[in-house]
């Protein structure tokens, strides 16, 4: 059957009408019997929730008692301003890994092949990935904003500027999707930039002083009104451009979206890893060979060296993340410097180790080579590792400053939480899937593999193992013991079928 | 499979293995030998045991009872000796994301002390046809190029043993008539070889001894 000559397109109205009516014909459940079902989620979120917040006041109740001089309320106030920037520029790297917009592989398969308009389509998912940039965004910088101690009106102007800001860099990114991208990852380079210069200024307790009152008054209005209209711009350039976009544009975020998704509902983190190192390196298709380099396992480490050459993401977060340590310090936050440290190595690190993580997954591929498995992983633990622990070395100042400690003590205290960070990156990258065979335990959700829920905390256990002995005792002592209880779990990780 | 009068101990010799899962008894006591300079192929209906036969020989997988012998002794996975003998193709190798198909290659000769690896390399990508391919990151091969890229990961390496499974998947008939002057041309420089074929004229041309897991 062929379209007649000149037929108007189907509208997207329609088909959505005859979609829900489908599946209106073939719901087995009421509205009712669904809210009911779900009343157990919104119990907890309402309970969680309810933590939470009374968790972020206390915790600025005791930043505040903490933070009394005025080098360290300059250094609040900044950090949100620097926080404002990093969450746009998470949320344009997002934007141009999904799309913005972005069709499920099914819908690009059934209704884009049609001759359906596909603006109204296109315009829902453009409005979805707005919204969703603005409620993250918004949520973000007034946590940050609360933390630091903001009045409570300050952090309502900031919050809705960063929302609002959140969804018009979205829309700017629609627009920019014509161009793969290109232009986001740009902007997106420039506003991380900005961040991190913004955190090296208030490192080094060089950031110009500012202040938040002036989201209280006529200029805190004009700031949310500047960005409101702005946004509102780019949301209808962005909608008057939607069908220019291909399909070839639109479907691949869907399909990454689609992965992660299943992955994150089995709770498979390391999954989440696969897919995205996968993506990136398939997005970079060819590189520059680079051939020679020594035999037997040293062929593995060296091999770590090149790769570490051509990952300069990974190398330049964990570069930027040293920043953490020394802001933790200028806030006054002397008591969680270490776990603060080691938190930011593991999650900052854990991107260097896409060999460790590859050899674990691949049973085929460690059979190719002529060495124990053990042999194997600790080779391609070797160089991500030595980074971790040249990047613990270079905290040690921060670490020494925080706990009050000599050289000596500084060093061993960094050291010992360098290894903390590296064991729980084995801990977390050696992990296989969640294993369905195990008896499962009913909930709301349907049945769960016992160990499911505790792998989401795989990784911070083996931290924690680490970093409590340095925040018992920060001392040598303290390093030796956390230092031979690291070593212990790594020797029984590399070792383990 | 007819038995052959033994000279010399052959390279590989399995003895009553068997696999079960469950109430399933897929592998009943299966006895095979190879020798060097011959090639044995597995072949017959899907689920008749043939992968799950390999993976139990090559030690991807635990058999329920049986023995796998290398060159007379006992085959262990684990041990680097082993690993440098048995070069095994089957389903379950992946590889690196962020390493070209020539880096792959350099990586494994390098890693298996090979003398003047880049010359070895460079012979076996001339021969699995992937020299466009060279600076080419694995996740955007072709199945057909990956499959390639797989088998040139063992001829890169040195091996006394190759174990394959369905090696013929996803080649073209190029592809295919290649693969068959390559094995034949492993035989002829003494190395054993066991593979599981559903192509008949790959087994007819590789193949010296024919084992039907179907055909009780």
């Amino acid at each position: 059957m062929t379209a007649e000559t000149g037929s108007p397109a189907v509208g997207a109205r329609s088909l959505r009408r005859q979609m829900r009516s489908w599946r209106r014909q073939r719901a087995d459940t009421t509205l009712y019997e669904q809210v009911s079902d779900a009343y157990v989620w919104v119990f907890s979120g309402v309970v969680i929730g309810a933590m939470a917040i009374s968790a972020m006041i206390q915790t600025r109740v005791s930043i505040a008692s903490g933070c009394t001089t005025a080098t360290c309320t300059d250094a609040r106030t900044s950090l949100v301003w620097a926080s404002v920037a990093g969450v746009l520029a998470v949320a344009l790297a997002a934007a141009q890994s999904v799309g913005p917009v972005m069709v499920t592989p099914a819908t690009g398969a059934w209704l884009l092949t049609t001759p359906v308009d596909r603006r109204p389509l296109l315009r829902s998912r453009l409005l979805a990935a707005c919204i969703t940039a603005a409620l993250v965004c918004g949520a973000t910088v007034s946590v940050v904003g609360l933390l630091a101690g903001f009045p409570g009106g300050s952090i309502a102007v900031l919050g809705v500027s960063a929302a609002v800001a959140g969804a018009g860099v979205t829309a700017a990114a629609a627009s920019w999707q014509t161009h793969d991208g290109r232009t986001t990852r740009l902007v997106a380079l420039v506003l991380a930039t900005a961040t991190a210069a913004w955190m090296l200024l208030i490192a080094l307790d060089a950031e110009p002083a500012t202040t938040s009152e002036w989201a209280l008054g006529a200029v805190g209005w004009i700031v949310v009104s500047a960005t409101v209209v702005v946004t509102v711009g780019l949301l209808v350039r962005a909608s008057v451009r939607l069908d220019v976009l291909v399909r070839a544009q639109l479907v691949p975020g869907g399909s990454l979206l689609s992965s992660l998704s299943g992955a994150l509902a089995g709770l498979d983190l390391t999954l989440v890893y696969d897919i995205l190192v996968a993506r990136r390196w398939r997005t970079a298709a060819t590189v520059h060979p680079v051939r020679g380099g020594p035999g037997g396992a040293w062929a593995l480490v060296w091999r770590d060296v090149v790769r570490l050459r051509r990952s300069t993401g990974a190398v330049a977060s964990l570069v930027v993340a040293l920043l953490v340590p020394y802001v933790v310090v200028r806030l006054g936050l002397d008591d969680v410097t270490v776990l603060a440290s080691a938190t930011t190595a593991f999650l900052a690190g854990v991107w260097s180790f896409s060999a460790l993580r590859t050899t674990a997954s691949n049973p085929g591929l460690v059979r190719c080579f002529p060495m124990s498995l053990a042999a194997v992983r600790s080779a391609t633990l070797a160089v991500p590792g030595a980074f971790l622990l040249v990047w613990s070395l270079a905290a040690a100042p921060a670490i020494g400053r925080s706990l009050d400690l000599g050289v000596g003590a500084a060093v061993w205290v960094s050291v010992a939480t360098g290894a903390a960070a590296l064991g729980a990156v084995a801990r977390w990258l050696l992990a296989g899937p969640p294993n369905y065979s195990q008896p499962l335990i009913s909930s709301p959700a349907g049945g769960v593999p016992i160990a499911l829920i505790g792998s989401t905390l795989r990784g911070f256990d083996v931290l924690a193992l680490g970093v409590v002995p340095l925040l018992v005792s920060p001392t040598e002592t303290g390093s030796l013991v956390s230092m031979g209880l690291t070593a212990s779990v790594l020797s029984y990780l590399l070792n383990r079928k | 499979m007819s038995p052959k009068v033994p000279k010399s101990p052959p390279l590989l010799r399995v003895r009553g293995l068997e696999r079960h899962f469950g109430d399933l008894h897929l592998l009943n006591g299966l006895d095979l030998e190879v020798r060097s300079g011959e090639a044995l192929a597995l072949i017959g209906p899907n689920g008749a045991g043939k992968s799950t036969a390999l993976r139990c020989i090559a030690g991807a997988d635990k058999a329920t009872a049986g023995t796998v012998e290398l060159d007379g002794a006992v085959l262990d996975e684990r041990s680097p000796a082993t690993r440098r003998d048995l070069a095994v193709v089957m389903d379950d190798l992946d590889f690196f994301p962020d390493l070209s198909v020539v880096e792959h290659l350099n990586l494994l000769a390098r890693a298996h002390r090979v003398a003047d690896a880049d010359a070895v390399v460079d012979a076996v990508l001339e021969d699995v046809g992937l020299v466009g391919q060279a600076a080419q990151l694995p996740g955007t091969l072709s199945s057909g190029q990956r499959r390639r890229l797989a088998l040139a990961s063992a001829f890169v390496r040195p091996r006394r043993l190759l174990i394959l499974d369905e090696p013929e998947q996803r080649l073209d008939a190029e592809g295919l008539a290649w693969l068959a002057d390559r094995l034949n041309a492993e035989k002829a420089d003494g190395l054993g070889i066991l593979l599981v074929s559903h192509d008949p004229q790959l087994v007819d041309a590789v193949a010296d001894w024919v084992l039907d897991l179907g055909g009780e």
